[in-house]
């Protein structure tokens, strides 16, 4: 940074480019916190081998449906397998709405999709060709298959893969579930070393307590959502949570 | 809002941690118990400075009249408010130079497009390239986006006063204010690439795109030579 920054808005004042400029600072600190994780991330020692090859059902190759092991979930030529489980079934708690059209209206609320899962996956789907360069990217839940795929042609997903965890433990033995059997938002990824699967990493951010007046954030930088309300004057708000429709302007089925 | 002092430390809330992983050996608890404090830290950070951004004092009232081509006819930089008081305009590469929009542009585009009624709660939020709104749409047909508002700033005015002076081949991501009829500059990416870290892109704090999010959780990285295409598997 020797150049000084040459930026100015019109009209702005001398008050606005001194604080401006000091936040700039802060930013690149942050951005330089967010590089200095990642690299003690990608340090770590390796994790735990994954005790069985889990068998998941969902669309397998031929496009039958069926039972798909773990070790499958890795695309050919891949070794990082990241695995988010989404609450399908959402919180017992939880009585925001659910949808109102399509087969996943049918179910009773607390069998339904969670919102706030919903809303990352919503911006995933989009992000999904191009991460699949790197890594497979797949969806658990411990809905039937059936209503993971009937949720997803409602909610327009068109490149999410999800597969359905009710016949295996892998949420239970890896956080995406509660000891009380409630479905958890966790975030894990998975390595293949010669035929091995092993742990990586896991979002355990989700089981510390969050700062006062803040929801757990983590998978905070995932959401383009939450970073873009953090760039504006009102902030994310306290109150605020996603929903499955706003309004006049509820996704058609 | 509890200042950073009043709360207890990274290092004390990670101690507490009782995650365990299957097989995972005590060298990974201890790692990965640091790497939590370092979290937390971060997810500290992220909070400090957007506090820092929503105490910036006023920024400079936009004075001109800036007109926008939209997919319904002329608007105005006030219509594309909505009905809220703060306004989100990001600039994507898409001069009429270029045959299509930029690929890194288009990847955080793509992960805008289906939450765009959940931005809309909040802010107005509108895409502004330089090239014809008839390109504009065809591009935005083609990549499959069915929510994202595009808008054509064909004479450029908006993009010289608030992307680059020079109307270079640049993105930009603006936030605006309305209140009682006047309309403010809140905040730019001010990031620049002259601000890049040896070995890296020029990239934000936060990093919006989540694509790059993702591979910060994977082993390998964003890698420094990959970017990502506007399609993959085919000849182009």
């Amino acid at each position: 940074m020797s150049e000084p920054n040459p930026i100015r808005f019109p009209g702005e004042s001398k008050e606005y480019r001194a604080a401006r400029l000091r936040l700039l600072t802060r930013e690149t600190e942050l951005r330089r916190a967010m590089e200095a994780v990642a690299a003690e991330r990608r340090a770590l020692p390796p994790g735990g081998v994954v005790p069985e090859d889990y068998l998941f059902e969902g669309a397998r190759a031929d496009g039958s449906i069926g039972p798909i092991a773990m070790s499958e979930l890795f695309a050919p030529g891949k070794g990082t397998l990241a695995i988010y489980s989404f609450m399908f079934p959402r919180d017992r708690g939880d009585m925001r709405p659910g949808p109102t059209q399509g087969a996943t209206a049918r179910l009773d609320l607390a069998e339904g999709p969670c919102p706030s899962c919903t809303a990352p996956l919503d911006q995933l789907d989009g992000t999904i060709d191009h991460a699949s360069q790197h890594l497979s990217f797949v969806v658990v839940a411990k809905a039937p298959y059936t209503r993971l795929r009937n949720f997803a042609e409602a909610r327009g997903w068109r490149r999410l893969r999800l597969v359905s965890s009710a016949t295996t433990s892998y949420n239970h033995d890896y956080f995406g579930e509660d000891s009380g059997g409630s479905q958890m938002p966790m975030l894990n990824v998975f390595q293949k070393d010669a035929g091995t699967l092993r742990h990586f990493w896991g979002a355990e951010l989700l089981y510390e307590p969050a700062d006062p007046g803040q929801d757990p954030r983590h998978v905070g930088t995932l959401e383009p959502l939450w970073n873009m309300l953090d760039l504006t004057p009102g902030g994310r708000g306290t109150e605020w949570e996603e929903q499955l429709a706003y309004g006049c302007c509820a996704p058609k089925a | 809002m509890a200042t950073q002092r009043e709360l207890p430390s990274a290092t004390e809330l990670a101690g507490k941690n009782k995650v365990h992983f299957p097989n995972e050996s005590d060298a990974y608890r201890r790692a990965r118990n640091e790497l939590l404090a370092e979290e937390i830290g971060l997810r500290r950070s992220i909070e400090r400075v957007a506090e820092l951004r929503r105490h910036l004092p006023p920024g400079g009232e936009v004075t001109r009249d800036y007109r926008f081509e939209g997919e319904n006819g002329p608007v105005t930089l006030a219509d594309l408010f909505g009905s809220k008081e703060t306004l989100v305009v990001y600039s994507y590469m898409f001069g009429p130079q270029r045959e299509r929009p930029c690929p890194m542009c288009t990847s955080l585009m793509n992960a805008l497009d289906l939450k765009v009624q959940d931005f809309e709660q909040h802010v107005g939020l509108a895409m502004v390239a330089r090239a014809p709104i008839a390109r504009l749409v065809a591009a935005k047909h083609e990549r499959g986006w069915r929510r994202l508002k595009v808008y054509s700033d064909g004479g450029g005015d908006f993009t010289r006063d608030y992307v680059n002076a020079e109307d270079a081949d640049v993105p930009g991501y603006n936030v605006f204010t309305r209140k009682g009829g006047v309309i403010r500059h809140f905040w730019a990416a001010e990031m620049s690439g002259e601000m890049a870290d040896p070995g890296q892109d020029p990239r934000g704090a936060p990093d919006l795109d989540p694509l790059w999010a993702i591979l910060d959780t994977t082993p390998e990285g964003r890698g420094a030579t990959w970017y990502p295409k506007l399609s993959y598997d085919t000849a182009k």
